[in-house]
């Protein structure tokens, strides 16, 4: 086989069937590390046996085969440096895992252990910021470096952060199990939580270097369709892998050459990606098959409204405006207020929306946050209300550090300071 | 798998002593002391009195020195502590998620897990 379409395959094979495997392997071990390690060294001598020998028919079972392997090593090396209790113990484990058969390696018995290790990464008793770590580094396979990389961190940083959270699952024994019924609802929003997180990370940077960064969008898609392929009966998994396809869908009409932001409105709607809106209207389809719709699946029929209109005017912006208030109904957020204020402002026109706005200005959440402040510019250089929409554009700048967002309202303020001048 | 919680809540937080919402109060206590008792999680557990008369000791150039009060000031102090077995922290969590200190939002519990020595000698 050719060298590159090897490393290709590889690469391919890495994706799919890394977290398996650490899943298959955990169970054995119950030690997280222990089970990365084994199949981290599963997965270089897979690369050099297969240069030789070609990729096998079943390469996951390959893996999980050579993983278990060194496992097994390693729990004997140790069980000779031990005595009494600690030997009795390796003891008993070694046979567990010995016991474990090959078949169930490259069985889809790892489904459920695959669904586990993800609701492992996203235990609540990690805190948010390292379940998204864990999750890239163990669910998705991301090494420490590609995740530093992602999110501009120091690798050394990552790498620490990693051990200390694998470190505190091994001491407090969180278990990679799925959750008690009662707790599931719950334990999935962590989950779904966690994969919007790094699909914004992906999307939204914050960074003014890098407006989008491709691989983690990529990433929290992935992680979200294998969810949803994992546990299809939790509808909003499936939601929300409708609103990534959807808002991803817009990324190439997004940024200029300029690497400026392009606003909705202003986007060239050829340039959205065609099969990726197909596919999310099809899974959105599913998601409200599913009962009662939650806050992604409802985020993502308003991405679907966006994605039906022929152009920014022609959106049907009664149906976002209702859709943003059963949105509110599920979960009431300021930001979600907010949107549904700028909907409200081209279906019933910029007044009634200044009103609007100015309830969600007076419950105080958002009172000085640039969104808000930006929206009412916006709203009020509608109505002609020059010299306020100037001075807020300006406040609204004031607050933000420099990017690509301050840039895009800068702008704004400078097409309506030359509007003024002509007048 | 042991674990300990440790109570801590802020002064005056829970019901007055004496009145009809503390009987309620410690009666919430003794039912989950019994339920977990019947379940066997319960290894031991101890209310303490306030942080005012804890006395600390702590070693300064080699010389063992008393302090008159907790070893951190702390707006939630320690009110009491559990020691429970159980197979993991999701078991250890919806135990103490029913402890009346948090149930009835009167404070926090810290759940740690407890060395095991023969972890240590490994």
């Amino acid at each position: 086989m050719r060298s590159e379409e090897l490393v290709r395959q590889f690469e391919e094979i890495h994706r799919r069937e890394w977290g398996r495997s650490v899943a298959a392997i955990c169970k054995a071990s119950r030690d997280l590390q222990l089970a990365e390690d084994c199949v981290q060294d599963a997965f270089a001598s897979a690369l050099k046996t297969w240069r030789a020998t070609g990729v096998p028919n079943n390469p996951g079972a390959w893996i999980r085969t050579a993983a278990r392997r060194r496992l097994i090593d390693f729990m004997r090396r140790r069980k000779t440096h031990l005595q009494n209790d600690g030997k009795l113990k390796i003891e008993a484990e070694l046979n567990a895992i010995e016991e474990i058969d090959e078949e169930h390696l490259a069985d889809r018995i790892i489904d459920d252990d695959e669904l586990a290790l993800i609701f492992l990464c996203c235990h609540p008793a990690i805190s948010p910021t390292d379940q998204v770590m864990l999750t890239l580094r163990i669910v998705a396979g991301l090494t420490p470096k590609d995740i530093a990389a992602a999110f501009f961190a120091d690798h050394e940083a990552i790498r620490t952060r990693l051990l200390r959270s694998k470190r505190k699952i091994k001491a407090a024994r969180i278990p990679a199990s799925i959750p008690a019924p009662g707790q599931l609802e719950e334990r999935f929003r962590q989950v779904h939580a966690v994969m919007y997180l790094i699909f914004n990370e992906g999307y939204l940077s914050s960074r003014q270097d890098n407006i989008t960064r491709a691989d983690l969008t990529y990433e929290a898609m992935r992680l979200c369709k294998t969810l949803f392929d994992l546990a299809p009966g939790n509808s909003e998994s499936c939601g929300l892998y409708a609103l990534m396809l959807l808002t991803d869908a817009r990324a190439p009409a997004r940024i200029a050459e300029s690497d400026a932001l392009i606003s909705l409105d202003q986007q060239n709607r050829y340039l959205w990606r065609k099969d990726q809106i197909v596919e999310g209207f099809d899974y959105l389809r599913r998601a409200f098959g599913g009962g009662v719709a939650g806050r992604y699946t409802l985020q993502a029929a308003i991405a679907a409204e966006h994605a039906k209109a022929a152009t920014y005017d022609r959106t049907n912006w009664g149906a976002i405006v209702a859709l943003y208030d059963r949105l509110i109904e599920v979960e009431d957020s300021p930001v979600y207020r907010l949107n549904r204020c700028i909907a409200l402002s081209y279906k019933d026109g910029p007044i009634p929306a200044l009103e609007d706005l100015s309830l969600i200005s007076d419950s105080g959440l958002l009172s000085e946050s640039y969104q808000l402040i930006a929206t009412r510019a916006d709203l009020l250089a509608r109505v002609g209300r020059l010299e306020e929409a100037i001075k807020d554009y300006r406040m609204a700048i004031d607050q933000l550090p420099n990017g690509s967002i301050k840039a895009f309202l800068a702008k704004k303020l400078a097409t309506l300071n030359a509007d003024g001048d002509q007048r | 798998m042991k674990y300990t919680y440790i109570l801590a809540s802020e002064p005056d937080s829970g019901p007055e002593i004496g009145s009809d919402d503390w009987d309620d109060y410690a009666a919430a206590y003794i039912k989950w002391n019994e339920d977990a008792a019947k379940a066997g999680i319960l290894n031991a557990g101890e209310p303490v009195h306030p942080p005012s008369t804890a006395t600390t000791l702590r070693q300064v150039d080699g010389e063992i020195k008393l302090h008159d009060g907790p070893f951190a000031e702390t707006k939630e102090c320690i009110i009491g502590w559990y020691l429970v077995e159980c197979d993991d922290l999701n078991v250890a969590i919806e135990w103490a998620r029913k402890i009346p200190l948090v149930a009835r939002g009167f404070g926090s519990i810290e759940v740690r897990p407890v060395v095991d020595m023969k972890d240590l000698t490994e």
